[in-house]
């Protein structure tokens, strides 16, 4: 495969898709017991990812975080259409400002009515437990990130999608989309998001647990049930 | 008359009055202003950090929580004691992911450390032989060549390799394409499923790159060791009647083995320490943890995961095998001659 048509194996995609799948097929992966994917919404978000692979939208030995990373593969032009964050778009703008002129966001079909998905945090500004000033330190945070004027031009720097609500609607969204337009599918859906959830270690969870498993899975070297015992198991030891 | 004896001057007051006294003051003075700073700087820049790491081993330590009042040890970082090595050493298939991953890493260290070696010394050994045996003028020439690859930064190098085995641009792939007419994709250094003789390809593909980027700082070594042969001991030997492989097989080599030595500790111990080529050309720790070796595992868990006491176990069990296999090698490699 030269080219692929859904660029969706990369170490931030798969989890995204694979979570997101699980709350649109009525299912949650955190509650109060514990993490959980073993179940037949996990199983049923792995059979449609897989069959993406078998209808040929992507070949995952090729396409995967080591080798044609979505960024770089939808840049290059290997890659029809990627799933990754709209922050590519201004990093990537400035090596090929021909591709990033044309480049456009939709939203995905959503197996729900209503086309919730896992939402996961970008960018965090964090206070020290060791710290000796955490209350003034808070006071700066909630300056930066709860002020809609200030959380907005952070917004436009970076080319990230707001965090505040009520950034995504009214003048500020208007702002928002008049300086990025291919946000404005984002910010129609946001109401839907739902954060990943509250892991001991969420980079362990999404890169270490979820990725290389269902990777591994996608290319064909494990079985769909042992996958999902794994993650599941994986994850509950790292609690 | 009562024989006086005079007691020889002993003690710390005695060393310093000495040092500054005598003809050898001023040396001992000057090596002492020398090398003291020195002596600091790897002392603290150095033997400190070595004695924080070898103490976090025996604690549950992360950076993330406050621990107790003495460094963040204790409280939240308790002192557990052994219990990471002995954790080490449950090989359960469903041993947490931490410990089986640094198993995994101990493998892929000893195959990549042993497959170098072997390798390295095959190539650059008869190499540096042949290079020896051309003409003075063109020596110089042949050994800069090889050593620009030892001066090329490392992530220079892993790009550029990361090229050569990329699965559609790249140069691999591209000869392949063109000899057999049709196009090939393989993805060298991301397939799990490519191995050979039970080492998997992506290991492989590090290890030919590394070696292309190390074999010159061996070479110039070897060349320097071979312009040391006395030239009467190569003549006795042709007097005697020896060829080109018994020269090769029977003097040059028992007359190299204390630079072959040399040459092996560096060799295994830069190898043991890889991490730059592994982390740029297979995303730290390649297709299923392939190409993840100690260094990487340390890395992972140390800054990406904040699990620091964990970390500096790993390292700890890494300066083990390091030491204990230059040792080995020592023993083995050592000659009771010079010439």
């Amino acid at each position: 495969m030269t080219r692929a048509g859904y660029n969706y194996t990369a170490s931030d995609a798969i989890p995204a898709t694979f979570y997101s799948l699980i709350l649109q097929n009525g299912g949650q992966y955190l509650a109060d017991g514990g993490f959980s994917v073993n179940t037949p919404e996990g199983m049923k978000a792995l059979e449609l990812m897989k069959k993406f692979v078998d209808e040929g939208l992507v070949d995952p030995v090729l396409f995967n975080d080591e080798e044609n990373w979505v960024g770089d593969s939808f840049f290059e032009e290997t890659s029809a259409v990627g799933l990754v964050g709209p922050w590519v778009i201004p990093e990537y703008a400035g090596d090929f400002e021909d591709v990033a002129a044309v480049t456009e966001y939709v939203t995905l079909p959503s197996l729900s009515a209503d086309p919730v998905f896992v939402a996961s945090s970008g960018w965090g500004l964090a206070v020290s437990t060791n710290s000796q000033a955490q209350d003034a330190a808070w006071d700066f945070v909630k300056f930066v990130a709860l002020n809609p004027d200030n959380a907005v031009q952070w917004n436009i720097a970076s080319g990230t999608l707001p965090a505040l609500k009520a950034n995504a609607t009214g003048a500020a969204g208007e702002n928002l989309v008049a300086e990025f337009p291919y946000f404005e599918p984002f910010l129609k859906i946001l109401e839907y998001g739902q954060n990943e959830g509250k892991f001991p270690d969420r980079d362990l969870v999404w890169y270490d647990i979820t990725y290389p498993r269902i990777i591994n899975f996608l290319q064909g070297n494990a079985t769909a049930e042992e996958t999902l015992e794994t993650i599941e198991r994986e994850v509950n030891e790292s609690f | 008359m009562e024989l006086q004896i005079e007691k020889p001057d002993r003690g710390v007051q005695a060393y310093f009055s000495k040092f500054s006294r005598g003809r050898d003051s001023a040396k001992r003075k000057f090596i002492f202003a020398s090398v003291t700073p020195l002596v600091l700087y790897m002392a603290f820049w150095t033997l400190l950090p070595m004695m924080w790491g070898l103490a976090l081993a025996f604690f549950e330590y992360s950076s993330r929580r406050a621990g107790g009042p003495v460094l963040g040890l204790g409280g939240d970082n308790p002192f557990i004691g052994i219990r990471h090595f002995q954790d080490m050493l449950n090989f359960d298939p469903e041993a947490p992911l931490n410990v089986r991953q640094f198993q995994i890493s101990v493998k892929t260290t000893l195959l990549f450390a042993f497959i170098i070696l072997p390798l390295n010394l095959a190539i650059t050994l008869p190499l540096a032989v042949l290079i020896e045996s051309v003409h003075e003028r063109v020596k110089g020439l042949f050994r800069t060549i090889f050593f620009l690859a030892v001066l090329a930064p490392s992530v220079g190098v892993a790009i550029m390799w990361g090229y050569i085995y990329h699965p559609q641009r790249g140069l691999l792939n591209g000869i392949r394409t063109l000899i057999g007419g049709k196009l090939v994709a393989t993805n060298w250094t991301g397939d799990q499923s490519l191995v050979i003789w039970g080492i998997p390809v992506a290991l492989i593909a590090v290890i030919i790159a590394y070696i292309w980027m190390d074999l010159g700082f061996n070479l110039v070594i070897f060349i320097a060791a071979l312009q040391g042969i006395p030239e009467s001991i190569k003549d006795a030997a042709k007097i005697d009647g020896a060829n080109w492989w018994n020269m090769f097989w029977r003097v040059t080599i028992p007359l190299l083995l204390p630079t072959i030595l040399l040459a092996s500790v560096l060799t295994m111990i830069s190898s043991f320490q890889v991490f730059d080529i592994i982390q740029v050309m297979t995303e730290g720790g390649g297709p299923n943890d392939q190409t993840r070796v100690l260094v990487i595992d340390i890395y992972n868990n140390a800054f990406r995961f904040q699990r620091m006491g964990w970390a500096s176990a790993v390292s700890v069990v890494l300066f083990l095998m390091v030491f204990s296999i230059s040792l080995i090698q020592t023993r083995l490699l050592r000659t009771e001659w010079e010439y």
